[in-house]
């Protein structure tokens, strides 16, 4: 009984705290830059994406639901903004998730400044490994982000773009 | 009381904080991981759906349903992600070491289904779910296959990949020991660091961390020992009937023999489970205290390491050698952690016996099968394996042969479907009916020849596919297919010309008195055959045209381009060849390989030749012999020709097949007119007489018949007679075809009425 009484409280509370996540950590403007691994050089056009989904509590396992998700597009010099929204009726909302996507480009690594800043809160880099074969390409496609439809749309379509021309059907994958 | 009031409000302030600083709730995340990162690394998959299914794109094609566009990988994934729908999550248990009926979670007065039979549950819809089980997902397979409309088709196919997902994250989440060892875990949503499945989402957050997290966990999946999935279910299990359940739980470990989770090594396939795995390997945090036999403390090393949160902190290793996975470390030591650490307030975790560093040592063993089992759902599903021989003729009934590919018996209802426009998004038609409807049994690695009977489909392509309904193995009801190419060709002589050679002459005979002019037409070089290659135009199916013998000067066209050495060669996706040209063309075999190694030749065939006279003679016997006296003019002429078995004479020099017309004007039996042609092959031929003169002398004269012979010599000598007869040299035939080859040529090939008309022509010099 007091377990039950003690996970209603918890429901409760965390009903009740949802304005808790304001800061712009949690729905930005988010920033960043996206560049070249190799040549430090900036990735124009890649897809930035940022995606929150909702905690749905249940007496076996939490899970979760998609809740919103923006997108954005790094620019000639490969910086990307992607604005805050207002948003009401937060309970239970996850922090960000992101994901980037650049034709031919591997997510390597983030770099915040300062070390231990907020990321893509603060200036925040992200380099990218080109990918040289086509069998790495294959190998490192990117997946789909997971959206209901007309969600990120651009972002989505880019990706199916990619992996259609990539005609990875045309190589048989590495049997591990 | 007070001292209630402030144990809520803390409660109520550490919520929020950990919520507020709860990042990375993404247990579905990690299911839309395991579920694209399973079906990426077999290649089974792809090139099933590739070659196997005609799914031309494999994994990468898109597929739409309701608005959604995603690739099948992407349909997976999204299964991974609706399973745990509530209230499905609450059927995602299962505890290998009870008997299934009560194996699923248990919660307090309620206890549910456990997710072996969840799995197979032919009805999960109730108030709130839809049915996604496996039966769902078999009936959604055959239905992807067989229905015609492709729109509908196309979300079916969405349907059965996001299905099959589902069903991967019931195997994906027996590989978690909370899952198998009937352990809720609740509150671990509060904390980013609270449970297991938080901490494995954590691990996959930002994108450079998703890919180090695919590199570590996803990358090299670690199977299973096959035999498990020819367990037969528990006796009189009611729902979990196929053998796929096996996949969590293989009724090997029964609380007392753990080592049969583990393979030879720590990264081979065991013959066990994966819930068996998780439950006889690993702790959970509710179940450290004995409630389950293994693990336990017994042979544990303690050992003081630093926490992932950089405090030191005592853990318990298992070493390996002692019959199950080893683990450094098992688990930590139970205390709570709640401090501050670089000026920020960590919160105590629920789970106060377990950390990241337990976490991580868990995903390394579990996280890998968790791919290799879920893997293992796709292999189990698609295992039908079929080959279709090409529809053949026996005893002059078309039969399919079906080769069963299987390690496992087949037994059930074939069907044959038409693919048009397999390139523009394909139809369905019901092409044949195969054994009468009837079922069949094919052993493992064995064939069968079953009898075709072809329905003439609206739309005629060589694209089919074969689907099977029925038991493979232990598997009731199970479906399986394979797409085939009927290419077809049919080598069709439209003309035969031959310049024919005149030989003239003019003979007398004795005793006879006779005068005979001849003429002899007899074929030279100079042929040429016409001809039609006939396919399916919906696809190129040639891959090579060429004729042999091919001599020095023999000419060889198709479409009006000379074929230099008689050969012709695929060399893009260029159309294939539609009309030929042969010159001599006659004594020549035409042959055609397909691009499915099929060969089909057709001996081009063609020779006319003619004899004809003109001729008046007389008679006189002295011995009153018959025939009786006379004078007579005559012309005869004679056309032979030979023709291909398969073609049957239709006509020759304008008179139809068979002709047998016989006028007797004077009674004397060589002085009839006679109109005759006889088909019988292979020599066909047609004759004609024409008496055109006769004076018949029936009664001798007194003076005996020596006395009519000057007469009769008078009437010869003024007698005219001639020409010698030139009858169109031209002869009509027909293709045969045997019982059941029109049928699969109108089912394959083409319904239009075939060009079947060979028209053979001797061409006399001119001026003959």
């Amino acid at each position: 009984m007091a377990v039950l009484t003690r996970t209603g409280l918890c429901v409760l509370a965390l009903v009740l705290t949802a304005a808790c996540r304001t800061g712009p950590e949690q729905w930005g403007p988010f920033r960043g830059r996206v560049v070249d691994a190799e040549t430090g050089m900036a990735i124009a056009g890649a897809h930035v994406m940022v995606l929150w989904e909702r905690d749905i509590p249940s007496p076996a396992h939490w899970t979760q639901t998609f809740y919103d998700a923006q997108e954005g597009m790094t620019d000639t010099d490969g910086y990307f903004e992607i604005p805050r929204e207002t948003r009401f009726f937060t309970a239970l909302v996850s922090r960000p998730r992101f994901a980037v996507f650049a034709p031919g480009y591997l997510p390597q690594a983030e770099e915040v400044t300062p070390p231990d800043g907020r990321l893509y809160v603060d200036p925040t880099v992200l380099t990218m490994r080109p990918l040289k074969t086509r069998e790495d390409r294959c190998r490192h496609r990117p997946g789909a982000p997971g959206v209901p439809p007309n969600e990120l749309t651009n972002f989505v379509e880019a990706v199916q773009r990619y992996t259609t021309e990539l005609k990875c059907w045309e190589l048989r994958e590495a049997q591990p | 009381m007070k001292s209630k009031r402030n144990r809520t409000g803390t409660l109520v302030f550490v919520v929020c904080l950990s919520v507020s600083t709860s990042a990375l709730a993404l247990n579905v995340s990690t299911h839309r991981l395991v579920n694209r990162h399973a079906a990426r690394t077999t290649a089974f998959f792809s090139d099933y759906l590739r070659e196997v299914l005609g799914v031309g794109q494999g994994v990468d094609t898109i597929l739409e349903r309701d608005g959604m566009r995603l690739s099948v990988e992407a349909w997976l994934e999204e299964g991974g992600i609706r399973e745990d729908d509530l209230p499905r999550s609450l059927y995602h248990f299962h505890d290998p070491l009870k008997p299934w009926e009560r194996a699923g979670l248990h919660l307090g007065l309620r206890r549910f289904t456990s997710s072996v039979k969840w799995m197979q549950e032919r009805d999960q819809g109730g108030l709130f779910a839809a049915n996604w089980s496996w039966h769902d997902a078999r009936r959604v397979y055959y239905e992807a296959l067989t229905e015609p409309d492709s729109r509908r088709r196309e979300a079916l196919w969405a349907d059965l990949f996001r299905g099959l997902g589902q069903i991967m994250h019931l195997v994906v989440d027996a590989s978690v020991p909370e899952h198998t060892r009937n352990d809720p875990h609740p509150i671990g949503g509060v904390s980013q660091r609270g449970s297991y499945e938080y901490w494995i989402s954590g691990e996959h957050a930002t994108p450079p961390r998703e890919e180090q997290f695919v590199a570590k966990y996803l990358s090299a999946p670690i199977g299973f020992i096959e035999e498990i999935l020819d367990v037969a279910p528990p006796a009189g299990e009611p729902v979990a009937t196929v053998p796929i359940a096996r996949l969590i739980d293989a009724d090997r470990y029964d609380g007392s023999n753990p080592h049969v989770t583990v393979g030879v090594d720590p990264r081979a396939p065991a013959a066990a489970g994966l819930a068996e795995i998780a439950n006889a390997n690993f702790f959970s945090e509710n179940t450290l205290r004995g409630e389950y036999p293994y693990p336990n403390e017994q042979g544990l090393v303690p050992a003081r390491s630093t926490t992932p949160l950089g405090r030191v902190r005592r853990y318990f290793s298992r070493p390996a050698e002692q019959g199950l996975l080893p683990a450094s470390p098992l688990r930590a030591e139970c205390a709570a952690e709640a401090y501050y650490w670089r000026g920020e307030l960590i919160q105590p975790p629920p789970y106060p016996c377990v950390d990241a560093a337990v976490w991580e040592e868990t995903a390394r063993h579990m996280l890998p099968r968790a791919v290799g089992y879920a893997r293992g759902v796709l292999e189990y599903f698609f295992r039908g394996s079929l080959r279709v021989n090409t529809s053949r003729m026996r005893l002059g009934s078309p039969f399919l042969q079906i080769d069963n590919l299987t390690g496992e018996e087949m037994s059930g209802v074939f069907e044959v479907f038409g693919r048009p426009d397999v390139l523009t998004g394909e139809g369905r038609e019901r092409t044949g009916v195969i054994n009468g409807g009837a079922a069949a049994t094919i052993a493992p690695h064995r064939s069968v020849v079953l009898p075709i009977t072809y329905l003439q489909p609206e739309h005629l392509t060589p694209w089919q596919i074969l689907v099977f309904r029925g038991r493979i193995g232990l598997e009731e009801d199970a479906v399986a297919a394979q797409v085939f190419a009927v290419p077809h060709v049919i080598i069709l002589q439209t003309t035969h010309t031959a310049d024919l050679r005149e030989t003239c002459g003019t003979t007398f005979e004795y005793p006879y008195w006779s005068r005979e002019e001849w003429c002899d037409w007899r074929p030279t070089t100079e042929m040429v055959t016409l001809g039609e290659l006939i396919t399916n135009r919906s696809a190129n199916v040639m891959a090579r045209v060429f004729v042999t013998p091919y001599r020095q000067g023999d000419e060889f066209q198709l479409d009006g381009v000379s074929m230099p050495g008689g050969v012709w060669q695929r060399k893009a996706d260029e159309p294939d060849p539609r009309a030929f040209r042969m010159r001599p063309g006659a004594a020549q075999t035409l042959t055609v390989q397909l691009i499915d190694g099929t060969v089909v030749t057709s001996r081009v065939y063609g020779s006319i030749s003619a004899y004809a006279t003109a001729s008046k003679s007389y008679t006189f016997s002295r011995a009153g012999d018959d025939p009786p006296w006379h004078v007579s003019a005559r012309r005869f002429t004679q056309v032979h020709m030979s023709s291909h078995p398969s073609y049957r004479v239709v006509s020759i020099s304008g008179h139809p097949n068979p002709t047998d017309v016989r006028t007797d004007r004077y009674s004397v039996p060589f002085l009839v007119d006679i109109l005759r042609v006889e088909g019988n092959l292979p020599n066909p031929r047609y004759t004609q007489y024409w008496t055109d003169y006769a004076n018949v002398y029936w009664m001798a004269p007194p003076g005996g018949p020596v006395l009519l012979q000057e007469p009769l010599r008078t009437e010869f000598a003024a007698l005219t007679f001639g020409p010698v007869p030139r009858v169109p040299l031209e002869a009509v035939l027909e293709r045969n075809y045997r019982f059941g080859e029109l049928d699969f040529i109108r089912t394959f090939v083409t319904r239009e009425s075939l060009p079947s008309t060979l028209t053979v022509i001797g061409r006399r010099p001119v001026g003959s």
